[in-house]
C-alpha cells in the first residue's frame, strides 16, 4: 500500500458524493491508502484564478503544504479542474523561489505550514493507467465489463495545457483507453473525447455551453457506446446532469449514462452499489448494469 | 540526406464544392517542415494545390493549417520523425473559418475580431513632464510579454471549443491582443477597453479549454491572456457579467466555508428570477441529491485560515493580472509534454483514433 | 558557430526570445546552452521601389510601403529596425497618401489596350501546356544568385551570373506550364509571373553590382574594391526597364541631420 494525501475538492464533497465513496473503496484495491485531507478548501476551479490570482494561488499553496505535512509526495486528485489548478500552482511555486518564499511567509502569519518538501499532484487516472497501480487494476477487475461499449471522455483540462499537466499526448491520450480495455470493457472511439463538455460557462452561457455539450453526448450515442466514462466530476455534472437540456434544443432524448472513472473501474472490481451510488445520477445506469447481468 | 514523406492532403473548391483526400509520396531534405513539403508536392506533384505562405520563420503566420487534426503553423512543423514513424499524416484547413480552396481559409471573420479589440496603442497616458521620450522598463513590458508575441496565424481560433458552439465569440487571438493593449503602459483606454470586453461574446465567453494554449505556436498562451484580463476587470469593478458573478462566488465561498458553497452558485451567477426559472430543472436535480441543502453548510477545517489569507493578500498588490503574471517566469520555463507512460509509442499509434479524424465543411472524412 | 551562452539565461529568455524560439525549433539547439550554427540566408530587401516621403513613386497613383518601398532612410545597410521604420512610419504615411489620393481620384483613365494587353498574357501564360514548370527555373535562379552574387561578390561571378540570368530569361520565356488553371486562390498562376519580376529584378541587382566599384553595406567586394569609396559612389543606384533590359541611373544621396560615416565594428 502506497500512502498518498488525497484532495476529493468541492464536487465529490457535494453534489458528487458518489465520486467520494467510489474512490474510497476501490483505492486499496489499486494499491493506495487514501489520507484525506481535512484543512483544506476549494481549489478555486479556475474561477479564483480569474477573480483573484494571488488567493488562488495562496488557496492552493495551502493545500500542497497540508498534503506534505502528512509525509507523502503524492497528493491524489480525482477531478481534472482540481488536478490543472493545483499542479499550475505547485509548478509556480517550484519554479520561483522568490514567489515561494513570499508565499510561505504569508501561510505561515495564517497558521499554515510552509510549504517545505515538495509533493507532485497527480489524478487516479494517472495512477492506475500505469505502472503497479495499472498492475493491480488488471487484477482487481476480475468482474470485467463483459464487453461493454464504454466511450471514453477526457475533457479538457486533465489533457491541457499539456506542459503543466503532460501526462499524455494530449491528442492522442491512451490512459482510459487502456483501462477500459484492462476492466475487459471495449473503448470507443470518437472525436469530441478530447474536448470540452461546456461547463465552465454552463450557467453563464448556456447555449454555447450545450453547443459544446451534444458533441460527445451525440457522438458516443453514434458510436454504440454504452455509456461514457470521464475522469471529471465536473464534466459528469455536465453530460449527467444537462444532457436531459438537449432534449428541448434538438428534440433528441440520448439517456446515455455517464460514469464517473471510479465507478467504472469499481463495477469491473465488483464494489457494491452502495459504494457506487448509481442511483445518484441523472440519467439512469441501469440498463448498463442489467446488460452486465445478462 | 533525403528521406521519403507521406501526406494525404484534404483537396476542396469552394466554388465547385468538390472535395478529395489526394495522397502524394514525396522526396525531402531530413530537414524539411511540413511546408518545405508542401512546397516539393506544388512544384513537382500538383501545382494546383493551393496553401498560404510567406516567411518561412514563424514570423508572418501565415502557413496556419491542420495535421491530423491540431492546428499548426506548417513551416515549424519538422516532418523527420513522423516520416520515420511511417506514419501519413492528414493534412487539412484551420477549423472555425470558410474555407477558400484546400488549405486557404478566408481569414475575414479573423480579422473583423481582431479589429474588434481596436489593436492599437490609444493615447491619454500620462505623458512625461519633460516631453521627453516615455521609456518604459522591461518589468513593466513584461505583463504583456507573451501576449505581444502573438502572429496572427489562427492556430487558437481554428481549435476553439467555445467559438464552435458560438462562431460570434470573439475568440482567443482578439483577446489575447486585446490584453497586449489592457496590460501596455502607454495605452490610456484600459477601462474602456475592459468595458467593452466583459461584453455578452467577450471573456466571459471562454469555455476554458485551452486548446488555444496548447496550440499557440509562439507560447502566447491566450487562455492565460483572458484570465488577466478578467482579473483586471474585476480588480476595476467591472463585475456585471455572469461569469464575473460565477467566479466572485467561488472567491465568497472559499473565504467562508472553504468550500463551493454549489447550491447558492446559481443564484449568485444568474440573479434569483433567472434562477427560479430554473426551478423545474433544479428539482430534478435535487431529487438525486445533485442539490446538497445550503445550511447547514459543508465548512471546512481551519477555514479562518482561507479567511486571514485573503484578507493578508488582498494588501499586497498582486490583484489583477499581476497575480497571474507573477507566475508567468516559472511556468514560462515548462515545456509541453506527451507521456507515453510505460508503453511503446507503437502500441500507442496503433490504438483506434489515436490519429484525429479530420474534417473538412461539414462533413466527417473517413480517412 | 554564433555562441550567445555568455549573456546568461535571463537576459535569452527576455530579451532574445525570438532567436531562441528559432535556433530550438529549426536547430534544436538551445542558445543558453550551446553555440547556435549560422550561415547567410535572405532576410531583409534593402533598396527598393523609389519612393517620396509619402510613398509615392514615379506611377501616379502608385504607391509602395515595407520591403517593397525605399524612402532610402538607411542607406546599403540592414540595421535592426529598418523594417520597423518602413512599416511604421512611412507604412502609415503611405496608407494615409494613398487613401487621399483615391478618395480624390474615383477613376484612372486606363486605356482598353492596356487591359487587354494584360489579359492577353494571362492567358497565354495559362494556355502553354507543355515545358517547363516554374520551380525548375526559380531554383536554378536562386542557386546562381546565392552562388555569384552572394555575401562576397567577385568580378568574374557577377558577369558570369549575368550570362546564366539571360539563360534562365530564355528558359523562361521559352513557356513555363501552369497547371492550375482556376481562378481561386490561385497561387501556381501568381508564382509564375513573379518568377519573371524575379529574373528582371535580378539583372537589375547584377547590372548595379557590376557597376558599383566598391565596398559598402551589404555590397561587399573584398577582391578588387575592399573599401568604401565616397567619392565615386555616395549615390544611390535606380533601374528602370527600359525595353528588353534594365537602364541604370544614379541619384545623389540628400543628407540633412546627419553626416553619413562609415560603420565600423
Amino acid at each position: 500500500m502506497r500512502k498518498v494525501a488525497y484532495y476529493k475538492g468541492c464536487l465529490a464533497s457535494l453534489s458528487a458524493k458518489e465520486l467520494d465513496s467510489a474512490t474510497q473503496a476501490l483505492a486499496p484495491k489499486v494499491g493506495l491508502e487514501l489520507i484525506e485531507l481535512e484543512s483544506v478548501t476549494c481549489c478555486g476551479a479556475g474561477d479564483i484564478h480569474e477573480a483573484e490570482p494571488d488567493y488562488y494561488l495562496h488557496l492552493n499553496a495551502r493545500i500542497l503544504s497540508y498534503a506534505a505535512a502528512e509525509g507523502v509526495d503524492t497528493l491524489l486528485t480525482v477531478c481534472n479542474v482540481c488536478t490543472l489548478n493545483l499542479r499550475q500552482a505547485n509548478f509556480m511555486l517550484l519554479g520561483d523561489t522568490e514567489l515561494r518564499a513570499r508565499v510561505n511567509e504569508n501561510l505561515v502569519a495564517v497558521g499554515v505550514p510552509a510549504y517545505e518538501k515538495d509533493v507532485d499532484v497527480r489524478h487516479l487516472l494517472w495512477e492506475i493507467a500505469e505502472g503497479e497501480g495499472y498492475e493491480l487494476l488488471k487484477v482487481a477487475a476480475h468482474k470485467g465489463l463483459k464487453g461493454l461499449k464504454i466511450a471514453p471522455f477526457y475533457g479538457c483540462q486533465i489533457l491541457r495545457p499539456s506542459k503543466i499537466q503532460g501526462f499524455e499526448d494530449p491528442d492522442r491520450p491512451w490512459s482510459l483507453e487502456r483501462i477500459i480495455e484492462a476492466c475487459g470493457g471495449e473503448p470507443v472511439d470518437y472525436p469530441a473525447k478530447i474536448k470540452c463538455c461546456g461547463f465552465p460557462i454552463i450557467q453563464a452561457r448556456e447555449e454555447t455551453a450545450l453547443g459544446e455539450l451534444i458533441q460527445p453526448i451525440e457522438q458516443a450515442y453514434e458510436a454504440g457506446a454504452d455509456a461514457i466514462v470521464t475522469p471529471c466530476p465536473l464534466c459528469h455534472l455536465s453530460l449527467d446532469a444537462w444532457q436531459s437540456k438537449l432534449k428541448k434544443t434538438t428534440g433528441r432524448d440520448f439517456k446515455m449514462p455517464i460514469l464517473h472513472l471510479s465507478q467504472l473501474v469499481g463495477v469491473a472490481a465488483g464494489l457494491a452499489e452502495s459504494e457506487l451510488k448509481f442511483k445518484r445520477h441523472v440519467v439512469s445506469v441501469k440498463p448498463v448494469l442489467e446488460k452486465l447481468e445478462a | 540526406m533525403t528521406m521519403q514523406v507521406g501526406l494525404k492532403v484534404w483537396r476542396f473548391n469552394s466554388r465547385t464544392g468538390e472535395r478529395e483526400l489526394q495522397e502524394f509520396e514525396i522526396a525531402a531534405p531530413e530537414e524539411a517542415t511540413l511546408l518545405d513539403c508542401l512546397d516539393i508536392v506544388k512544384d513537382q506533384h500538383d501545382g494546383t494545390l493551393a496553401y498560404r505562405k510567406s516567411c518561412r520563420m514563424m514570423i508572418c503566420g501565415s502557413c496556419g493549417m491542420r495535421m491530423d487534426g491540431a492546428a499548426v503553423l506548417a513551416c515549424k512543423m519538422r516532418m523527420y520523425d513522423i516520416a520515420q514513424a511511417g506514419h501519413v499524416p492528414v493534412i487539412s484547413a484551420m477549423g472555425n473559418l470558410p474555407i477558400v480552396k484546400d488549405l486557404v481559409v478566408d481569414m475575414d471573420p479573423f480579422w473583423e475580431k481582431f479589429n474588434s479589440v481596436n489593436p492599437y496603442l490609444q493615447p491619454g497616458y500620462e505623458e512625461p513632464p519633460d516631453g521627453k521620450e516615455n521609456l518604459i522598463t522591461q518589468e513593466r513590458m513584461n505583463v504583456i510579454h507573451k501576449e505581444a508575441l502573438c502572429i496572427n496565424c489562427g492556430c487558437c481560433v481554428s481549435e476553439c471549443n467555445a467559438m464552435e458552439a458560438d462562431p460570434l465569440f470573439t475568440g482567443p487571438q482578439a483577446l489575447a491582443k486585446a490584453m497586449r493593449f489592457v496590460g501596455d503602459p502607454r495605452d490610456g483606454q484600459k477601462l474602456a477597453r475592459l468595458e467593452k470586453l466583459n461584453g455578452e461574446h467577450g471573456i466571459w465567453e471562454c469555455t476554458r479549454c485551452y486548446f488555444c494554449t496548447e496550440r499557440c505556436p509562439k507560447g502566447v498562451d491566450p487562455r492565460d491572456a483572458i484570465a488577466k484580463l478578467g482579473a483586471e476587470s474585476m480588480k476595476e469593478g467591472i463585475d456585471r457579467d455572469m461569469g464575473a458573478k460565477h467566479a466572485k462566488w467561488f472567491v465568497t465561498s472559499a473565504r467562508t466555508t472553504g468550500w463551493l458553497r454549489e447550491t447558492e452558485l446559481v443564484p449568485k451567477t444568474q440573479g434569483v428570477v433567472a434562477a427560479i426559472k430554473q426551478t423545474r430543472f433544479a428539482l430534478d436535480l435535487a431529487l438525486k441529491g445533485k442539490v446538497p441543502p445550503p445550511f447547514p453548510p459543508h465548512v471546512a477545517k481551519d477555514v479562518k485560515e482561507s479567511r486571514r489569507l485573503y484578507d493578508l493578500v488582498r494588501d499586497q498588490g498582486r490583484d489583477g493580472y499581476a497575480g497571474i503574471v507573477q507566475g508567468e517566469r516559472a511556468l514560462g520555463r515548462l515545456s509541453h509534454g506527451h507521456g507515453v507512460g510505460d508503453q511503446t509509442l507503437e502500441e500507442i499509434y496503433d490504438r483506434p483514433g489515436a490519429y484525429h479524424r479530420p474534417f473538412i465543411a461539414d462533413e466527417e472524412a473517413d480517412a | 558557430m554564433l555562441d550567445m551562452r555568455h549573456l546568461g539565461a535571463e537576459r535569452i529568455i527576455d530579451r532574445l526570445p525570438g532567436s531562441r524560439e528559432l535556433s530550438m525549433t529549426f536547430a534544436g539547439v538551445d542558445p543558453i546552452y550551446d553555440p547556435v550554427p549560422v550561415r547567410p540566408g535572405a532576410h531583409y530587401h534593402m533598396g527598393g521601389v523609389e519612393t517620396g516621403n509619402d510613398g509615392e513613386t514615379e506611377l501616379t497613383g502608385l504607391y509602395a510601403a515595407g520591403e517593397v518601398a525605399c524612402v532610402s532612410v538607411h542607406g546599403a545597410n540592414r540595421l535592426g529596425g529598418n523594417s520597423l521604420m518602413e512599416t511604421i512610419t512611412f507604412g502609415r504615411r503611405a496608407g494615409r497618401a494613398a487613401a487621399e489620393w483615391a478618395l480624390a481620384n474615383t477613376t484612372v483613365d486606363l486605356p482598353e489596350s492596356a487591359k487587354a494587353d494584360a489579359e492577353r498574357e494571362l492567358k497565354a501564360l495559362l494556355d502553354v501546356s507543355s515545358g517547363e514548370r516554374p520551380w525548375q527555373i526559380r531554383n536554378d535562379l536562386g542557386t546562381s544568385m546565392l552562388e555569384n552574387f552572394g555575401v562576397f561578390r567577385r568580378e568574374e561571378q557577377m558577369t558570369r551570373q549575368v550570362e546564366i540570368i539571360a539563360e534562365v530569361r530564355e528558359r523562361y520565356e521559352r513557356g513555363v506550364v501552369v497547371e492550375d488553371k482556376g481562378d481561386v486562390f490561385n497561387s501556381d498562376l501568381t508564382q509564375a509571373i513573379e518568377l519573371g519580376n524575379m529574373i528582371d529584378l535580378a539583372a537589375c541587382m547584377l547590372q548595379a553590382g557590376v557597376a558599383r566599384k566598391e565596398s559598402r553595406g551589404a555590397h561587399a567586394r573584398p577582391y578588387d574594391y575592399p573599401d568604401r569609396d565616397d567619392e565615386n559612389f555616395m549615390k544611390h543606384s535606380i533601374s528602370r526597364w527600359a525595353g528588353d533590359g534594365p537602364e541604370l541611373s544614379w541619384k545623389e544621396v540628400r543628407y540633412t541631420k546627419f553626416d553619413p560615416m562609415e560603420r565600423k565594428y
